[in-house]
């Protein structure tokens, strides 16, 4: 037996490729639902009422404090159960990585628009700005590219985390590789390509992220 | 018009109190500004003078007080049995997009350039069609002589220059007044006259202004009138010949030996 067989990766690369590409869907479509329900949460921390504030400070907690296979595992195989419903594995999948990953943004978000000075807000006001034009015309433009280091990390995260979505059954590159593993026998070829895959994608997601912080620096 | 339209104060403000916590800020300010008059509010650091003018636009709730904008009441509204409840936030909104104000720290959007910062009010609160709202903050940016500076950011100019973008930020609204909260305490000397320049030329033209100030300069030879705040009430409301060579209070006496070094 070869140490290395090369040539049987040469012959998996295609299939893996295919799935290398589901996890960057994947992680794309959970990153931008997650974002969505981070700012909505970030601006629950932030509301004055008393009630919004601690529901959105439990949620963080709860999304924070629960390991996402967990979730996953809980919410595709007990939570289904539990309200008789069978959730397809790509929205289980997407939901449960939103979900996660929304207790982080919330709190990146936060400390985004925290950073704002309140003299840009009270400029807006003494314009006549309502507070929805405000945050999204002055706050939020700034504040996200205040926050683009730490989601690019949170996104290099996702981007590995999602190795962990196999469990419900979307074929992404971790499923494929297991599935190849399995029927070649040849798992250490198998999933060091699964492991150079990541890397590829990974280190490519942090240059991206530095080159669009440099990009869209905020000169204050 | 009317006789009676002709008289309403631009700015007319009863019983106005403010306190944060157990600090009485404003305790019953009443004054009235009329229309193209301009009055300076001078006094020590935090005597509440920005705090009243924050008051004005909302961007404090006073605690007791009435505030009337050209005759219409700010924050407040009465009901049909004739209470007075708090206003809509849409009509907060109207009424202060027709109050410029002018902040110490300039306050400048960093995201947006010079022309930008000038058009967005306009697009937004005041929902002008792009070319209109560009054509609008050249002439206001023409005016504090600033054009060939549209396309900086802002932290790219000079405090002078900022606060003057800021100043033709505020003009391309049109208000019917404007409000300075001491803008030129935050520049370094060399770049407090450009300002005060643009300044004075906006009071020439008549506009009603209400300006917070430690310039004396620009309070005893522009201002129709002085107000001068001490410790939240109002201590003494002269002509500025009255202010800084009569007064009629000897606090006010203290206070101008301390920043005039007499």
């Amino acid at each position: 037996m070869e140490f290395f067989d090369v040539k049987l990766i040469w012959g998996q690369s295609g299939y893996l490729a295919v799935g290398a590409t589901y996890t960057l869907g994947l992680t794309f479509l959970s990153m931008f639902i997650g974002m969505a329900i981070g700012i909505i949460i970030s601006l629950g921390r932030m509301a004055k009422n008393f009630l919004v504030r601690a529901l959105a400070s439990a949620y963080v907690d709860v999304m924070r404090g629960i390991p996402l296979l967990v979730l996953i595992i809980w919410f595709y195989f007990g939570f289904s159960m539990l309200i008789d419903y069978e959730f397809s594995p790509l929205f289980a999948g997407v939901a449960c990585l939103s979900l996660k990953y929304s207790g982080y943004l919330a709190e990146t978000f936060r400390a985004g628009i925290q950073a704002i000075e309140i003299g840009q807000s009270e400029a807006a006001f003494s314009l006549g700005f309502s507070k929805i034009q405000n945050l999204r015309r002055i706050v939020l433009p700034q504040a996200l590219r205040i926050v683009i280091p730490p989601i690019g990390n949170s996104f290099v995260s996702m981007l590995q985390d999602s190795s962990m979505v196999m469990l419900v059954g979307i074929w992404e590159l971790m499923k494929r590789g297991n599935s190849v593993a399995n029927s070649t026998l040849k798992p250490f070829e198998i999933y060091t390509t699964v492991g150079i895959f990541y890397l590829i994608m990974t280190i490519s997601a942090s240059r991206i992220n530095r080159y669009l912080e440099g990009r869209l620096k905020l000169i204050r | 018009m009317t006789e009676q339209t002709m008289e309403t104060p631009m700015i007319r403000v009863k019983d106005l109190c403010k306190s944060f916590g157990d600090l009485e800020v404003l305790k019953g300010i009443s004054m009235e500004v009329k229309k193209g008059e301009v009055v300076c509010i001078i006094g020590a650091s935090g005597s509440g003078k920005s705090t009243f003018l924050r008051c004005l636009n909302y961007m404090e709730i006073p605690d007791s007080g009435k505030i009337y904008i050209d005759g219409e009441p700010m924050g407040l509204r009465k009901t049909k049995h004739g209470k007075w409840v708090k206003a809509h936030s849409k009509d907060i909104y109207r009424m202060r997009a027709e109050m410029g104000m002018v902040f110490q720290l300039f306050n400048l959007w960093p995201h947006k350039n010079v022309l930008q910062n000038v058009t967005e009010a306009l697009l937004i609160v005041r929902k002008m069609k792009k070319l209109e709202a560009i054509e609008a903050a050249e002439y206001f940016l023409d005016k504090v002589g600033l054009i060939d500076k549209k396309g900086e950011k802002p932290a790219h100019l000079s405090g002078g220059q900022q606060q003057r973008v800021a100043i033709a930020r505020a003009l391309a609204m049109r208000p019917k007044i404007m409000m300075f909260d001491e803008a030129t305490s935050a520049l370094d000397p060399q770049l407090v006259g450009e300002v005060l320049e643009v300044m004075e030329e906006l009071a020439k033209e008549g506009m009603t202004m209400l300006v917070v100030t430690h310039e004396m300069g620009f309070a005893r030879h522009v201002s129709d009138r002085v107000i001068f705040i001490d410790e939240g009430v109002i201590a003494e409301e002269n002509t500025p010949e009255g202010i800084f060579t009569n007064q009629k209070n000897p606090r006010t006496k203290v206070f101008l030996s301390k920043v005039l070094h007499m």
